[in-house]
């Protein structure tokens, strides 16, 4: 217990507790939206252009995140437009633009002098090195996805239980299908820093699929995810403090053991009943 | 007042022509069945008229709109055609399924009122499910959900009602209890109603008024034109007419 006091002294520790807890809750409230709209995997994809404009930023000699943040949001634009309008398999597009930006990270990785280091950290996260300013820049970005979910709350449920039920609703459903990749693709651009581009899409998937384990009503669902992301992401840093592990890696870990714990938590609940 | 107007609509998907020439007029009060073979058309139309699919030819009025400018839609309550398993998993209770039917209604930001609970409680006794209010959608029967997505529809309180099939994965009795609310509420609170079915001698029972599809308007008019109608004999033959027309029917029984 001491030694988690100790921890939590230290200025990076902190940090890295604000940043994280703060992109998890984004991230829970996407994921249901999007793991009931079978998009889930959006966030991997996006996570791939996210390591392509790590490779950019890092190649111009330009903080990261300003890169990827406006590349990750165009390339979201593009998986939508070629699901939408070129019919092309959502799933597909994401295949697409995911496996052209791998190539373009790539490509520029190789040709760039002495940044593998670097882009080995965005690849697994660097939580505990990030700075004060990022720590602003993820509060306020992940203040605003979160403030967009709640705004468009009702929109968004409507369209993810029945699409074309929505528009006879009258809600203008493609606007709010670029509001929600949109907002995929501003929190998966602070993920990559937090937990590494490759490990971004599990803090989207896998709260929103536990919770979706045993939630008895949808705001119940968005709850317990959230709930479920802040616990792994707190649990996830004072355990990589502990044992010396890699955070980014560790928070995925206990979020795999929460989501094991509560399916068969559902599934003794189940056999009793 | 007519409060669908349909002239002369053809829907086409790429190059194949899904529909043409449909022209008819639903009026107030009217109780208007659409039915006909698979691929006949039946959906499109439906579609098109909720400006899901735009027409290729023609127009469509919705209240003397077109229905590409119609914003009222909390006069039209939509029940969907939906397979059962379609939302398996899906996290939302009964209550919130109704309430979010409520959004028509609402201009941004959308948000519930107070007395938003008592008209979801309504439509949840209008069509008997008061007591599944807190059940997950998932965990219903067929004939269950189908009474949810009408009380979706219906808790707006809407003068028309469109239903796509809505008895396609429900057992017959369960059938019978759902065509005898849509005719209550035709006949008792004055809905109009639209239904889309494969059942011409089921639904024909209840209907006022008969719409045969097969990519075009074979024929519109009223059941028992409909069973001596010479174009509806030379399509099925007369024993093939007279056993739909005959069909067995408990609302007629009743009266």
């Amino acid at each position: 217990m001491n030694t988690l006091f100790e921890a939590i002294q230290y200025s990076f520790v902190q940090r890295a507790l604000i940043s994280g807890v703060f992109l998890g809750c984004g991230c829970a409230f996407l994921g249901v939206f999007l793991v009931l709209r079978r998009l889930s995997l959006i966030g991997d994809g996006l996570a791939h252009v996210g390591l392509a404009a790590v490779g950019l930023g890092l190649f111009l000699n330009m903080s990261p995140i300003w890169v990827s943040i406006p590349l990750v949001m165009f390339a979201s634009l593009w998986i939508l437009w070629l699901s939408d309008k070129a019919d092309v398999y959502a799933d597909a597009a994401i295949g697409l633009v995911s496996a052209v930006s791998v190539a373009a990270g790539i490509t520029l990785a190789s040709v760039g002098k002495g940044f593998n280091v670097d882009l080995f950290s965005f690849l697994f996260g660097s939580i505990l090195s990030i700075s004060q300013t990022e720590v602003i820049l993820s509060v306020i970005l992940s203040l605003i996805v979160i403030g967009t979910v709640c705004l468009f709350y009702h929109e968004l449920f409507a369209i993810a239980f029945e699409e074309e039920y929505a528009h006879v609703l009258g809600i203008p459903v493609e606007k709010i299908n670029k509001i929600l990749i949109l907002c995929t693709a501003l929190t998966v651009s602070l993920g990559i820093r937090i937990v590494g581009t490759m490990l971004i899409s599990s803090l989207i998937i896998f709260p929103a699929v536990t919770a979706l384990q045993v939630a008895k009503g949808f705001r119940a669902a968005m709850v317990l995810a959230a709930i479920l992301s802040v616990l792994s992401v707190v649990s996830g840093v004072f355990i990589s403090y502990l044992a010396d592990l890699p955070t980014g890696a560790t928070i995925v870990l206990v979020n795999f053991a929460l989501f094991v714990l509560v399916f068969f938590y559902k599934k003794i609940g189940c056999c009793q009943s | 007042m007519n409060l669908i107007e349909i002239k002369n609509v053809c829907v086409r998907y790429g190059p194949i022509e899904a529909l043409c020439s449909i022209t008819l007029e639903v009026a107030a009060g009217d109780y208007v069945a659409i039915v006909g073979p698979n691929g006949s058309g039946k959906t499109t139309l439906l579609k098109a008229i909720l400006n899901l699919l735009p027409p290729a030819e023609g127009s469509i009025l919705l209240y003397g709109t077109d229905c590409r400018h119609f914003t009222d839609w909390n006069k039209i309550g939509y029940v969907p055609q939906v397979s059962r398993n379609l939302h398996k998993g899906f996290p939302a209770t009964v209550r919130e399924i109704v309430a979010s039917g409520l959004l028509a209604a609402k201009k941004f930001p959308r948000r519930h009122s107070d007395s938003d609970a008592d008209s979801v409680q309504k439509a949840m006794e209008t069509v008997g499910i008061p007591d599944l209010a807190d059940r997950l959608i998932d965990k219903l029967s067929g004939g269950q959900q189908q009474r949810v997505y009408l009380a979706r529809a219906m808790v707006n309180n809407p003068e028309l009602l469109m239903l796509d099939e809505p008895t396609a994965a429900i057992d017959p009795a369960t059938r019978e209890q759902f065509y005898e609310t849509l005719s209550t509420l035709n006949r008792t609170c004055g809905k109009t109603i639209v239904l889309i079915s494969h059942d011409a001698g089921h639904v024909g029972h209840y209907a006022n008024k008969l719409a045969y599809l097969d990519r075009h308007l074979v024929f519109f008019g009223g059941f028992d034109q409909f069973c001596t109608s010479p174009e509806m004999t030379r399509r099925f033959g007369t024993h093939v007419q007279h056993v739909i027309c005959s069909q067995h029917c408990p609302a007629q029984e009743k009266q």
